[in-house]
């Protein structure tokens, strides 16, 4: 089930919302909980929920035993457990795949039928969506509890609440057990009152987002991409800057949808997105691009591995595995890792050049900026990194200028037109939306109305396969 | 952001009602205006079974769009005055096929646009009610009519009859919710920009050839009628098959490029088509039972390609596998319900060429008689040995 399906809108969500207006305590997180599984079960299959049941349950019980212990080789002994477990299921959906088609391809390279071996089959299996999400979640979970940062939680239907909390379950935003759980006992002891004029308005900013801007660009983009290995110039550019709008307003809108519906539960689901093409650096880029999930990497990869406590090398070192991780957390790809690691580069780059490059004007800095994360994104979309490189190769102009109706005029001024907006325009965190005047809200209005007639055009979400 | 943000700032009251009704607004109009002209044939039965009732051997039904071919179909089918000899069920493959192909046999082609099994098993009810039961019934099964991936909402417009086969095999509650799910159907395909622009598209069109926006009834010949239009328009005779008028049809290098691209482009999911859907061919066997039940002679026809798209679909090894195992599933069908199977997806085997299409998958009238004799020497046969089972 898709946020932007009539089925979740007009059906799934007034029945749960209604429902869960007239219940409290307990029954209020039962009822939190069963829907979230319905609505996951319908994003794919049914099964989806064995790996979140296991994972789910068994942390809720290790961190019990964790809570309860005062031994720290039994506490330790009970993380390695969790940790083993979680990364073990989501290696297993997630790489195994990979790790098998990299095996298979080498075999076959020793011998041409070596590699079509049974075993391969045993990985070719469905990536349950959202379970790289969840994994995180509940890894962080049971590591804060390892750290005595905060205390076990006792009530399983809330620690279930806050893992399967269907609006961040299938794409984030990445939500800590802190930023929920107190929310969800609030809901609980008070019941529920939507915030139903800052929760519409953003969803609404969010459809239209995936909708009319997302999924247009992506149907123009696609095809060209489909054949970026023969396209010249132009082409590549300018499939490039419509990718980046594409993967931007796609996720960012995702993300608004999923705070919007939060706030009609009463739940306030962390910010994802802050403006990440008005970044003025690397840096600056990823404390605005999937701000949940660089947090989640700074916080429980980053520093336990030394983070700048170790000196200037181990700094970097510290920087390229994280990006790398943080880069195959996105999909089963080198071209992710490839993707984390020249980011990674760029990060090490601007802070080896800071002093040059943070005097620069700030418009300068924020079109090379943007222009660096988009040629970052090649590694991102392409298949391959074979593809990836012919990529480049048009974009360097290697194939000349190409054909210039590649994409039709209206969607070229589309695309420039969103990148421009993305690059200038305050998002909808930075607007005080009290102030709208009635015309402006119903020009939103009319945009919004748009989007929901336009719905059935549209395509799963970018981030639901991560 | 700790979570604890209560005062989240939203719209002020009036704003968030203009923003309220200006959505509102936007979905009325569009669910209005779809309703009304009902490009989607959604709500034509009553219009449709006035005009088939009404509609005499020298009348043509037709209309710029498709219009609601089941009404029409179970119109003629209940008509006390049908005398029919031979019934065809099929998708436009076989709608092509005409009185003038059948010189021994009344025929009824009651070809429907894109069936799914639903209508085959709808359509068992409406034998079943028919004063007068066509002796022979011809099933044509498309090959994609086993890709589970196909599916279409369209034999809803039969929801009655679907629900009254399906609780007479002693299906309960899931039957039962195939009338809130008709309704559901509906009211998403009205609220939706897809078919606001399909209607918009078909209303200038209509003004343009001033037009009526409805289907309607035309006392002339097909030469005639296809004389007086200048676009394709679907034109069905009081037999049933469709007229497709020969100074509109595509230029023959045009048909030869779609049936090239016929599978590359995807079409009926072809190229995605991983399994053959074994339920649905069982849910088909039950519904050839239940014919033959009632003494009727049924004849399965697996309707011809054009000569390249079946190339390529026998160069691809995936299609022509599940082509291989469709027609061995329908053969075996055929052969556990005393059924008469024509295989003649292959147009080799009849003799028909690249110049005898339409396009991919729709055959003139110069390939359309020699499926038409094959049909008649299976029905020949099949009425030879017809026996109540």
């Amino acid at each position: 089930m898709l946020f932007n399906s009539f089925e979740f809108l007009l059906l799934f969500l007034p029945v749960v919302l209604g429902v869960a207006l007239l219940l409290r305590g307990n029954v209020l997180l039962f009822w939190i909980a069963l829907a979230s599984c319905v609505f996951y079960a319908f994003a794919g299959h049914s099964w989806f929920l064995i790996p979140m049941g296991i994972s789910t349950t068994l942390d809720f019980w290790v961190g019990g035993r964790i809570g309860a212990s005062s031994n720290p080789r039994v506490r330790r002994a009970y993380l390695i457990l969790s940790l083993t477990a979680n990364l073990g299921l989501l290696a297993y959906f997630k790489y195994s795949g990979l790790i098998a088609r990299t095996i298979e391809s080498a075999l076959n390279v020793v011998s041409p039928h070596a590699g079509n071996a049974a075993w391969v089959d045993l990985f070719r299996v469905v990536l349950p969506a959202g379970i790289s999400f969840y994994t995180f979640q509940t890894i962080s979970y049971v590591i804060d509890i390892y750290r005595g940062e905060s205390p076990p939680e006792r009530n399983f239907l809330k620690y279930l609440s806050f893992v399967a909390f269907f609006p961040h379950l299938v794409a984030g935003p990445l939500t800590r057990h802190h930023q929920l759980i107190p929310q969800l006992s609030r809901i609980a002891e008070r019941g529920i009152s939507p915030r139903w004029r800052a929760a519409l308005i953003l969803f609404a900013v969010g459809l239209a987002k995936k909708v009319l801007i997302a999924d247009r660009v992506g149907n123009a983009i696609d095809p060209v991409i489909a054949t970026i290995g023969t396209q010249g110039f132009v082409a590549s550019w300018l499939v490039l800057l419509g990718y980046s709008v594409q993967i931007y307003f796609d996720f960012s809108g995702y993300s608004d949808m999923a705070i919007g519906l939060g706030r009609l539960f009463a739940i306030e689901l962390p910010q994802n997105f802050n403006s990440p093409y008005q970044a003025t650096s690397p840096s600056d880029f990823w404390a605005r691009w999937h701000i949940t999930l660089s947090r989640w990497l700074r916080d429980y990869l980053y520093i336990p591995l030394g983070g700048n406590r170790k000196g200037d090398m181990r700094t970097k070192v510290n920087l390229m595995i994280t990006m790398v991780l943080g880069g195959l957390w996105h999909g089963a790809n080198w071209t992710f890792a490839m993707w984390g690691l020249f980011h990674g580069l760029l990060l090490w780059g601007y802070h080896a050049t800071s002093e040059t490059w943070d005097v620069w004007p700030e418009w300068w800095r924020r079109v090379a900026t943007y222009l660096l994360m988009t040629l970052a994104w090649v590694f991102f979309r392409a298949p391959t990194l074979s593809l990836a490189g012919r990529w480049f190769g048009g974009l360097a102009g290697l194939r000349g200028l190409g054909a210039l109706e590649a994409v039709s005029p209206h969607m070229v001024l589309l695309i420039l037109a969103a990148v421009v907006g993305s690059m200038t325009m305050r998002n909808v965190y930075q607007r005080d939306m009290s102030t709208l005047s009635l015309t402006q809200a119903g020009f939103v209005g009319a945009v919004a109305g748009v989007a929901l007639v336009m719905m059935n055009y549209s395509s799963k979400f970018l981030y639901f396969q991560f | 952001m700790d979570g604890s943000s209560a005062s989240v700032p939203g719209l002020s009251r009036r704003s968030f009602a203009s923003f309220v009704a200006v959505v509102c607004t936007v979905c009325v109009i569009t669910y209005t205006i779809n309703a009304h002209y009902d490009v989607s044939a959604l709500d034509q039965g009553a219009l449709i079974t006035r005009l088939a009732k009404a509609q005499s051997d020298s009348d043509l039904l037709v209309w710029q769009d498709a219009f609601d071919q089941r009404a029409w179909l179970k119109e003629r089918l209940l008509d006390p005055r049908a005398d029919e000899q031979l019934l065809i069920l099929s998708s436009s493959t076989l709608g092509g096929l005409s009185q003038a192909m059948f010189p021994r046999r009344a025929v009824l082609n009651g070809w429907l646009s894109a069936p799914t099994i639903e209508d085959f098993e709808a359509s068992t009810v409406l034998l079943d009610h028919s004063p007068h039961k066509p002796p022979i019934v011809v099933l044509g099964i498309d090959a994609w009519f086993l890709n589970p991936v196909i599916d279409d909402q369209r034999w809803r417009s039969l929801t009655a009859e679907y629900i009254a086969y399906h609780r007479a095999e002693g299906e309960g509650v899931q039957v039962y919710a195939q009338k809130p799910l008709r309704w559901w159907a509906t009211f998403k395909e009205r609220l939706t920009f897809a078919t606001l622009r399909e209607t918009l598209l078909f209303v200038r069109r209509a003004h343009r050839a001033s037009e009526p926006i409805r289907p309607w009834l035309v006392r002339a010949t097909p030469e005639a009628y296809c004389s007086r239009i200048s676009a394709e328009e679907y034109i069905r005779t009081a037999v049933g098959d469709y007229v497709s008028c020969p100074a509109l049809r595509n230029p023959q290098a045009v048909v030869d490029s779609e049936a090239t691209t016929y599978l590359s482009l995807n079409t009926h999911s072809m190229a995605e088509w991983r399994v053959v859907d074994r339920s649905r061919a069982a849910r088909l066997e039950a519904a050839i039972e239940h014919i033959r039940n009632d003494g009727e002679s049924v004849v399965v026809v697996a309707p011809p390609y054009h000569p390249i798209t079946y190339a390529a679909l026998r160069a691809n090894p995936n299609t022509a596998r599940n082509l291989d195992e469709v027609d061995r599933i329908l053969g075996d069908v055929a052969h556990r319900t005393g059924a008469e199977y024509l295989n003649l997806r292959d147009p080799s085997d009849l003799g028909c060429v690249a110049e005898d299409f339409l396009d991919s998958h729709h055959t003139k009238a110069s390939c359309g008689r020699k499926i038409a004799e094959r049909i008649a020497a299976a029905a020949d046969a099949s009425a030879g040995s017809r026996q109540p089972r």
